[in-house]
C-alpha cells in the first residue's frame, strides 16, 4: 500500500510539474471556475426573492444556493470524468501500455491524477468560496462544522471517482478511445436536471422525483447545503442520513468502479492490448 | 554461456479482432503457432517485416498481452496466470524513445520519477541514477529538458529508465528506429555493454538485419506471425549454403601442378569440391568448397605454400543475414 501510494504521489508530483512548466494553463482553470460560478451567482442574485419561499429549509438564500451547488458540482464533473480521460490521454500519448508495465502502473497513475485534482481543485473552490464570501456577500453558517463539511466533501470525491472508474471500464468494454463515455456522460446530465443543482428539487415533477433520489449527487449536495448554509453537523438526522445514504452510494461505487476497471485491463491484456501499436 | 530457458514458448497463439465498423470485426492472426526458446545472458535477435507479430509475441512475453493458445513460461512464471509477476520481473523499451518520458521534466527528474514508480529505496535511488547517467554517457545533460537533446539520447534515458531495476530480462523493440546512424550506433554498443557487464538476457525487436548481425547470439525469423527460422547466424548461413566456399587468388600454377594440388586437397575429408579457374597460367583462381570451411582452409594454404604457390589473397562467399532474412522468407523457412 505505502509503495502504490509513492507511485501515485509521484504521478501527482508530474501534474504539479506540467502545471509549473504551463501555468497560463492553471490560471485559465482558476479564472474558468470563477467564471462559471460567478455567471450562476449573478443568475441567482436576479431571482433571489423569487426563489426564496421554495428555499425555506436552507433559509431561502438561493444565492448561498446556487454557488454551492455550483461550485460542488464542477468539482463532481471534472472527478467523474478524471478515470476515462486519464485513460485516453495516456493511450494517445503511447503512455497507458509504459504505465502498465509495472505491476499497478495504471492505478497510480489514476490515483495520482485523483490525488492532484483533490488538491488542485481544492485550493480553487476555497479561493472561489473565499471570494464570494468576503467579496460577494455570499453568505454561509458562521457556525459551519468542518469535519461533517470535509466528510461530505471527501465521500462525494470518492464517489465521483467510483462512478468515473465504472465509466472508465468502457474504454475497454465499448473500446472507446476518445471522448466521453455513455456512464459518466449519462450521469452528469441526470445530475444537471434532477440533483438539484441549480434549482431546488421541489420544482421538479413528482412523477420524476424518484430519479433525484437514485442519483447520489442529491444526497451529496443537500447535505453540504445543509452542512454549509444551515451549520447543520452530524448531530441532525437530516444530515446524517443524507450522509449515510452518500457513503453507501461511495462503498457501491469505488467498489463496482475498481472491480469493473481491474476486470477491463484483464480483459485487455487477454484481447488487443492496451497500446496503439499492435 | 549457461543454457537455462528464461523463456520458453510452446505453440503459442494471438489473434486480434480489427475492426471494420462499429458492428463488424474480423480475427487476425498476430502469432501464429510459436515455439521459442531463450537462454540467460542471450541475445536473441527477432526479424521480420512490419506486421509480422514481433512486437505482439514481444509484448505476450513482457505479460503485457496474454496469449490465445499454446503455453508458455518466462522466468518460470506462466504466461496467462503470472502475467503481473512476468511485467514485475522484465524491463521493456518501447519502438520510440519519447514513450514514457516526460517533457515536463528533466533527464534526471524523469529517472528520478521511474525510480519511485519502480519503487526503488531512497538510498538506492540516487546511487542508481548517477550510475545510469554515467553509464550511458547521459551525465552532462541530466539537467536538460528531454526535447531539447537529441533522438539519440532520449533512446538512452529509455534504456536508463529500463535499467533502473536490474531485470534479468530486456525487451528492446526496435530499439534504433527513428535513429541516425551514429545515434543508432551508440545505442547498438550500449546494448552489447548492458548485455555484458550486467549479464540481462536481452530480446530486441529489429528490421535492421546487420543491427541483428552485430549484436545477436541467435535470431529468429517472423513472418506472418510464425518464426519460420531460428538459430544462430552462423547455423543459418550454413543452412542457406549447404557447403561453404573460398575463392583463393594464386599465383602462376602450371597444369601438371593443378592436377597435383587438386589430389592432395580432393583428400581432405571435409573438401566437397574444388578446381582451379582461369585459363591465364599466371594467374589462378582456386575454388574449394568445404564443410566446414574453417576447418580446411589452413590445410588447403598449406597445401598451396608446399607447392610454391604465391598466394594474393583469399575470399569467402558467406551470405549476410539480409540473403539468410530474404531467402528464409520467401521459402517460407524451408531451407
Amino acid at each position: 500500500m505505502n509503495r502504490f501510494l509513492r507511485a501515485s504521489l509521484s504521478f501527482a508530483w508530474l501534474e504539479l510539474k506540467a502545471l509549473r512548466f504551463y501555468p497560463v494553463n492553471g490560471a485559465l482553470q482558476v479564472i474558468r471556475s470563477f467564471v462559471s460560478v460567478g455567471i450562476w451567482f449573478f443568475v441567482s442574485l436576479f431571482l433571489r426573492e423569487f426563489a426564496a419561499p421554495d428555499l425555506a429549509e436552507y433559509g431561502g438564500d438561493f444565492v448561498a444556493y446556487m454557488v454551492i451547488g455550483v461550485l460542488f458540482f464542477q468539482n463532481a464533473s471534472s472527478i467523474l470524468a478524471l478515470p476515462q480521460q486519464s485513460l485516453t490521454t495516456a493511450y494517445w500519448d503511447k503512455r497507458l501500455e509504459v504505465y502498465h508495465s509495472r505491476r499497478h502502473g495504471i492505478w497510480a497513475f489514476i490515483v495520482g491524477r485523483l490525488i492532484w485534482l483533490f488538491v488542485y481543485d481544492g485550493v480553487i473552490m476555497i479561493a472561489v468560496l473565499a471570494v464570494g464570501l468576503l467579496g460577494a456577500g455570499v453568505k454561509l453558517s458562521p457556525d459551519m462544522p468542518l469535519l461533517p463539511a470535509l466528510s461530505f466533501y471527501v465521500v462525494f470525491v470518492l464517489t465521483s471517482f467510483g462512478i468515473g472508474l465504472i465509466g472508465a471500464s468502457n474504454f475497454v468494454f465499448l473500446e472507446i478511445k476518445q471522448g466521453r463515455e455513455p456512464v459518466t456522460w449519462l450521469v452528469d446530465v441526470l445530475v444537471r436536471i434532477f440533483s438539484g443543482v441549480y434549482y431546488p428539487l421541489t420544482i421538479i415533477p413528482v412523477s420524476l422525483r424518484w430519479i433525484t433520489w437514485c442519483l447520489p449527487h442529491t444526497y451529496a449536495l443537500r447535505g453540504i447545503r445543509l452542512v454549509m448554509i444551515n451549520g447543520m453537523g452530524f448531530g441532525s438526522w437530516d444530515t446524517l442520513s443524507m450522509f449515510l445514504a452518500l457513503l453507501a452510494f461511495c462503498t457501491v461505487a469505488l467498489a463496482a468502479g475498481v472491480w469493473l476497471l481491474d476486470k477491463g485491463l484483464h480483459r485487455a491484456e487477454a484481447t488487443n492490448g492496451m497500446g496503439i501499436v499492435g | 554461456m549457461a543454457v537455462e530457458p528464461v523463456i520458453a514458448l510452446r505453440q503459442i497463439v494471438k489473434t486480434f479482432q480489427v475492426r471494420d465498423s462499429v458492428f463488424r470485426s474480423h480475427p487476425f492472426n498476430a502469432v501464429d503457432n510459436v515455439d521459442l526458446e531463450v537462454h540467460t545472458g542471450e541475445v536473441m535477435g527477432l526479424l521480420g517485416r512490419n506486421g509480422a507479430g514481433k512486437t505482439t509475441l514481444i509484448k505476450m512475453m513482457a505479460g503485457l498481452l496474454r496469449p490465445d493458445g499454446g503455453t508458455g513460461r518466462v522466468l518460470g512464471y506462466d504466461v496467462y496466470r503470472d502475467h503481473k509477476k512476468i511485467r514485475a520481473s522484465v524491463s521493456l523499451v518501447a519502438p520510440t524513445a519519447d514513450i514514457g518520458t516526460d517533457n515536463n521534466l528533466t533527464v534526471r527528474q524523469n529517472l528520478e520519477f521511474w525510480a519511485v514508480v519502480y519503487d526503488l529505496d531512497r538510498q538506492l535511488r540516487d546511487q542508481r541514477i548517477d550510475e545510469l547517467l554515467t553509464f550511458l554517457d547521459l551525465k552532462s545533460y541530466e539537467d536538460h529538458w528531454p526535447i531539447s537533446i537529441s533522438a539519440g539520447m532520449r533512446q538512452r534515458l529509455a534504456i536508463a529508465r529500463s535499467l533502473l531495476v536490474h531485470n534479468p530480462i530486456l525487451f528492446l523493440d526496435e530499439p534504433t528506429v527513428k535513429l541516425d546512424a551514429a545515434g543508432a550506433h551508440a545505442v547498438r554498443e550500449f546494448i552489447r555493454k548492458i548485455n555484458r557487464e550486467f549479464g540481462i538476457t536481452i530480446i530486441l525487436t529489429t528490421h535492421f538485419i546487420f543491427e541483428a548481425e552485430r549484436l545477436c547470439d541467435r535470431v529468429a525469423i517472423m513472418d506472418e506471425g510464425r518464426i519460420i527460422s531460428c538459430d544462430s547466424v552462423a547455423n543459418l548461413r550454413r543452412h542457406l549454403q549447404r557447403y561453404d566456399s573460398s575463392v583463393i587468388q594464386c599465383g602462376e600454377v602450371p597444369e601438371s601442378l593443378r592436377r597435383e594440388v587438386r589430389r592432395h586437397l580432393g583428400a581432405l575429408p571435409q573438401v566437397m569440391s574444388c578446381s582451379f579457374q582461369g585459363d591465364r597460367a599466371e594467374a589462378a583462381q582456386l575454388e574449394i568448397s568445404a564443410d566446414p570451411l574453417e576447418s580446411v582452409l589452413f590445410d588447403a594454404l598449406k597445401i598451396l605454400r608446399a607447392h610454391g604457390i604465391d598466394i594474393h589473397a583469399v575470399d569467402t562467399n558467406e551470405p549476410s543475414l539480409e540473403d539468410i532474412f530474404l531467402n528464409t522468407v520467401n521459402s517460407k523457412g524451408a531451407s
